[in-house]
């Protein structure tokens, strides 16, 4: 049993700048990751293994979570376990975590979401709170990842551009389809400019990663040029260069011990189904919200009888998805010139535009301002099997034969798919949240995380409010048979919350470092200290403030 | 004894080989399978390690009726779906969800035809044939049995050639699609990328 400087839980976004910083600076890191060592010749564009059989997720027969809806229909709240819908809250478990997987939109948050509550005021029903630190604490952070971990993008104006230390990013935007210079034109008949979005892709080959080459398949994939800015790309190559990093992957901690002063001395795993543990003097947790929460949960202890950090019965509390809807417009051949719609049709190329002039929203159809959200847009997955799963189902139930296959052609040949996508704060209260399930357990026993996933109706107005802003662009641009989803289902891939960082002990887990209040040695650096969480997807800010955190780690470890 | 007890201890016994088979053979059983995929239809149709030949007829027969060969696009042969069921249905890391909705839409399907018409479903006109999906598909088994099957119809068409379906890409073909590179080896094809990885 080796003693190491810090023990890291987790290798996605929230751990990836702890484990580059630290290792960097000379101290002796250990990782544990629950997912294998894939590799960037181990991914290929198979929809097959990556979609169909999702393998790059745990597998829910051994692993699963337990969830606590609310049926409107028997008006009540019901429990089902993922295992029995197949409906899977993993999102990536590997070596980088789900930033291998994301399509890596990224958009940092906005001076206002740092203080919610004192911008907006209470909402009735949601714990919204402010932040206790600002923009200006994470922004050079967020600069740092433009650098390290690598953001592409531009700088244009726009009404709400948040303030920025550097003057452009360091990756030149990436290549865009015809259809973003008709997205800029229809808002600016709107009265309004299109936000050109960064991405956590590199648009330039560096020593040792190749630029994006536009290889069509990006969201649930993995990168074969190593363009996508995951954690294990970006980050955990160049720690364990230095060789002051010991990366264990298959290993899937269980429990935190804490010695008499409550500080944790090891992090319990078991490596495959032998039980192992690791001493260190710092750990920190990077397991994604929900999991970060139930290994919290999980490690009681005599100081901690409920769970490390949950001495006021807050870890878990507050967990946040991000709210919204996905919309659509079809463009038709037949509405276009031959030229016009090949062009549109290319593969590959971004849209990479997005709706923030309703960031907040003053309209007379709310009482006073509120906050809004971002719409981005983006053109359908290129692969096919959803696309033909849609074609299953008609008015009348299964659609087969003939008419099947003609409107599977007519799908694929006729017409190219845009869609929206909605982003905006999904408030926290007290009916989402993640504790231990009673009665279901994980292949080893223990019991997995169950989350309950109750919302605010207050983010389905916020939501169809931008929805309408969207559907008037995709009418600009010639789409048709346009319509939005909004949805109170949440999407898994964005989560946050449950240990929420803050001043006060008894309405928060975290302080303002992300260190765990009821314990001197432990951090949680993913998106759980979040209290709220934007109007956007949360990778930048994670790691961000990821950084941000290792900073804080250096200055404990060196004093 | 009645002909729907009689299907279903045949089933049993055929599920009952097939998970031996499955615990002998394991993944090396698979991938002996996978290659085998380039024999004929023809021969498959007649016996295989899962279904019976009845199922396999009746099989064979619903799923061109959902996708007919009518001249538009690939035909369930072209797309070597039925292989690629048969395939599927030997995945050593499957819950068996799919299989038990296969197993029981063929089991009412068969059973519902032989105390109706006296006949196995495949031993029926081509118009009977069509008559009795549609009544099928609005049955809640039906809609099941059917609706899985599309999926399996649609995994034909959609992935990689090396699973051995999709043929010559006759499928991406039709539907002018390109995909994404670079494309699966057949090393690390599923099942096997399990294996390798340990996953
Ligand atoms: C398909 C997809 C598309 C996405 N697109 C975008 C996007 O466009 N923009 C954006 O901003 N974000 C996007 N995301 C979200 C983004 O990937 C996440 O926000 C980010 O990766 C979260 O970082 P994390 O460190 O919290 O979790 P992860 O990156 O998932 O890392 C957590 C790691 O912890 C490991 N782990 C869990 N429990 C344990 C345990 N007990 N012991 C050891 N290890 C454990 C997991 O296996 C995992 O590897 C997308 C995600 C997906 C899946
Ligand atoms: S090459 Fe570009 S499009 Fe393809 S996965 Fe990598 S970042 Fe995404």
């Amino acid at each position: 049993m080796k003693k190491y400087d810090i023990c890291i839980v987790g290798s996605g976004a929230g751990a990836g700048p702890i484990i580059y910083e630290l290792a960097k600076a000379g101290f002796k890191v250990c990782v544990l990751e629950k997912g294998p060592a894939l590799e960037t010749s181990d991914f290929s564009k198979d929809e097959y293994l990556a979609c169909r059989k999702d393998v790059y997720a745990s597998n829910l027969q051994n692993e699963f979570h337990e969830i606590e809806s609310f049926s409107k229909s028997q008006k009540k709240w019901k429990l089902a376990t993922t295992k029995a819908t197949g409906r899977t809250y993993w999102n990536g478990n590997m070596v980088g975590g789900s930033s291998n997987l994301m399509s890596a939109y990224f958009h940092r948050l906005k001076p206002n979401d740092f203080k919610l509550l004192s911008t907006y005021g209470k909402i009735e029903g949601a714990n919204v709170a402010d932040w206790p630190i600002d923009y200006n604490t994470l922004e050079p952070y967020y600069a740092k990842v433009e650098e390290v971990v690598g953001v592409s993008g531009e700088v244009r104006p726009h009404s709400t551009q948040e303030p920025r230390s550097t003057k452009d990013f360091p990756y030149p935007p990436l290549k865009t389809n015809l259809i973003s210079e008709w997205l800029d034109k229809a808002a600016l008949a709107e009265g309004y400019s299109m936000v050109s979005v960064a991405r956590g892709i590199i648009s330039k080959t560096t020593t040792n990663r190749n630029a994006c080459y536009y290889s069509n398949f990006c969201g649930s994939y993995g990168c074969s040029s190593n363009a996508k800015s995951s954690s294990r790309v970006a980050l955990i190559y160049p720690a364990m260069a230095t060789g002051n990093c010991t990366l264990i992957p298959n290993a899937k901690v269980y429990r935190l011990e804490t010695d008499g002063t409550g500080k944790v001395a090891k992090a319990h795993y078991y490596l495959k189904d032998e039980k192992k543990s690791i001493e260190a003097d710092i750990f920190v947790v990077a397991a994604q919200a929900i999991e970060s929460s139930r290994l919290l949960l999980m490690s009681r202890g005599k100081l901690h009888p409920n769970g490390i950090g949950n001495q006021y019965a807050q870890v878990g509390k507050n967990i946040i998805f991000s709210a919204g809807g996905i919309g659509s417009g079809n463009l038709f051949d037949k509405d276009f010139s031959k030229e016009t719609i090949a062009k549109i049709k290319t593969p590959g190329l971004w849209v990479n535009r997005a709706i923030q002039h309703w960031y907040e929203i003053d309209d007379p159809a709310f009482n006073g301002k509120v906050k809004g959200g971002t719409v981005d847009f983006v053109f359908e997955h290129a692969n096919p099997m959803p696309k033909l799963m849609r074609q299953k189902w008609g008015d009348n139930g299964l659609v087969y034969g003939s008419k099947l296959k003609e409107n599977i052609q007519d799908y694929f040949l006729d017409q190219r798919k845009i869609k929206f996508e909605i982003f905006n704060d999904w408030l926290p209260t007290d009916n989402c949240m993640v504790s231990l399930s009673e009665t279901e357990k994980d292949k080893w026993g223990d019991p997995v995380a169950k989350v309950k996933i109750g919302y605010h109706p207050h983010d389905l107005i916020v939501a169809r409010f931008l929805a309408d802003k969207a559907e008037k662009i995709l009418v600009n641009i010639g789409a048709k048979n346009i319509s939005t989803g909004i949805s109170s289902t949440p999407s898994p891939n964005l989560v946050a919350g449950g240990c929420r960082f803050g001043e006060d002990p008894k309405e928060s887990v975290l302080d303002k470092n992300c260190k765990v209040h009821d314990c001197d040695n432990l951090y949680v650096a993913d998106a759980s200290f979040m209290p709220t969480g934007g109007s956007v997807p949360y990778t930048w800010t994670i790691y961000a403030n990821s950084f941000r955190v290792a900073d804080v780690i250096k200055r404990q470890l060196t004093i | 004894m009645c002909t729907d007890q009689v299907i279903q201890l045949k089933q049993q016994k055929e599920r009952r080989k097939f998970i031996k088979q499955l615990t002998i053979g394991g993944l090396v059983l698979n991938f002996g399978f996978l290659t085998a995929c380039q024999e004929t239809l023809e021969r498959l149709s007649i016996e295989n390690e899962v279904f019976t030949t009845t199922q396999n007829k009746n099989l064979l027969n619903v799923l061109n009726i959902l996708f007919p060969d009518d001249g538009n696009g690939p035909s369930i042969h072209d797309l070597n779906t039925f292989h690629h069921i048969l395939w599927s249905m030997k995945d050593p890391y499957s819950d068996g969800y799919s299989k038990s909705v296969l197993i029981e839409g063929l089991d009412k399907l068969e059973s519902s035809i032989l105390s109706s018409k006296q006949k196995s479903f495949f031993q029926l006109s081509m118009e009977l044939q069509e008559e009795e999906v549609e009544k099928m598909v609005k049955k809640d088994w039906g809609e099941r049995f059917c609706s899985m099957l599309l999926s399996f119809i649609f995994e034909s068409i959609a992935i990689d050639e090396a699973y051995a379906v999709n043929t010559g890409q006759v499928g991406w073909k039709w539907l002018q699609h390109q995909p994404g590179f670079p494309r699966p080896t057949p090393n690390d094809l599923y099942p096997s990328f399990i294996a390798n990885h340990q996953l």
